[in-house]
């Protein structure tokens, strides 16, 4: 299974050292690490519907192992940087309602969550050109529309206020 | 971000985090408040009519912003979408939509910072502290 690596986002003055955030940060991580997404809502069904997808149109049952496999890294990819970003905006916050802070300490935030981001977004399409490998052309067409989905799903401009649940 | 919302970490995750559902999420990501809550808190707070107007104005220019981006918000995603449903795709390809992703996300911070950052001339230290509270970083 891929992995992430420990998140680099830190409180500014503090640097990992705030007990209550790192205790959070290990808290949340644990729970999700013993569930997979929490079923409802858009997202989550199209993770099932790709999971379901493939296991009605891949006959081969080495592929549609190794497919399955696949799927749960990525959404295990998901949720781990699902995390990373509710860090980094509880960080952002704090930083925001103090009156005195910079806009270098903005940037220096901000920086390192985008190396992160990126780092996360090459193991993601890391996992999709896997996806891809596994399947044929007909097979792909298919199951892709599940993770299109899944992708518009974001874009619908309803209920977009960010809050912890 | 509510934790349901796989969608949205993947959108935020290949696209962009404030162009991740609305170019309102900029604001409210960084705040943790909408403009429209913003501004009605912090008119509660000011009474001096030059700063009062001076937020209105602000905010007003936010809310421009925020519909720039959101113009061209559907038509990333689209495309990005497309290329998730190619098969014959090649990493490369992902490049310059990444690239383009990663130059509004660059954009859109800067332009919601500098928001922030007026916005807070308007107010006293301790009045922000009222309109945004929370612990230090």
């Amino acid at each position: 299974m891929t992995k992430a690596p420990p998140s680099v986002l830190h409180c500014h003055d503090t640097e990992s050292s705030d007990p209550r955030r790192s205790g959070f940060a290990t808290a949340m991580i644990a729970a999700c690490s013993e569930n997979r997404l929490p079923q409802g809502g858009a997202g989550a069904r199209a993770m099932q519907d790709m999971r379901d997808e493939v296991s009605r149109i891949v006959v081969d049952a080495q592929r549609r192992e190794k497919l399955h496999a696949a799927i749960l890294r990525y959404e295990d990819e998901l949720r781990t940087f699902e995390q990373t970003v509710l860090e980094f905006q509880e960080i952002l916050h704090a930083l925001n309602s103090d009156p005195g802070a910079s806009a270098d300490q903005f940037s220096d935030l901000i920086s390192r969550y985008e190396v992160e981001r990126k780092a996360a977004r090459a193991r993601l399409l890391k996992i999709h050109f896997d996806l891809l490998g596994l399947t044929t052309e007909d097979e792909w067409r298919s199951i892709a529309k599940r993770e299109a989905k899944l992708l518009r799903a974001a874009a619908d401009p309803a209920g977009m206020r960010t809050t912890r649940s | 971000m509510k934790r349901s919302q796989s969608g949205q970490v993947l959108i935020v995750l290949f696209g962009t985090l404030l162009m991740g559902r609305s170019g309102l999420a900029a604001g409210l990501f960084l705040t943790g408040k909408t403009s429209k809550e913003i501004r009605k808190e912090a008119l509660t707070i000011v009474a001096d009519e030059h700063r009062r107007a001076e937020i209105k104005k602000v905010l007003k220019n936010w809310e421009r912003e925020v519909k720039q981006l959101d113009k061209t918000r559907q038509r990333r995603v689209d495309g990005l979408a497309a290329l998730l449903e190619r098969h014959d795709v090649q990493p490369e390809d992902f490049e310059p939509v990444f690239a383009n992703f990663d130059k509004a996300e660059a954009e859109a911070f800067a332009t919601t910072l500098e928001m922030r950052f007026t916005l807070r001339e308007q107010l006293t230290a301790e009045q922000w502290r009222e309109l945004f509270p929370g612990g230090q970083p």
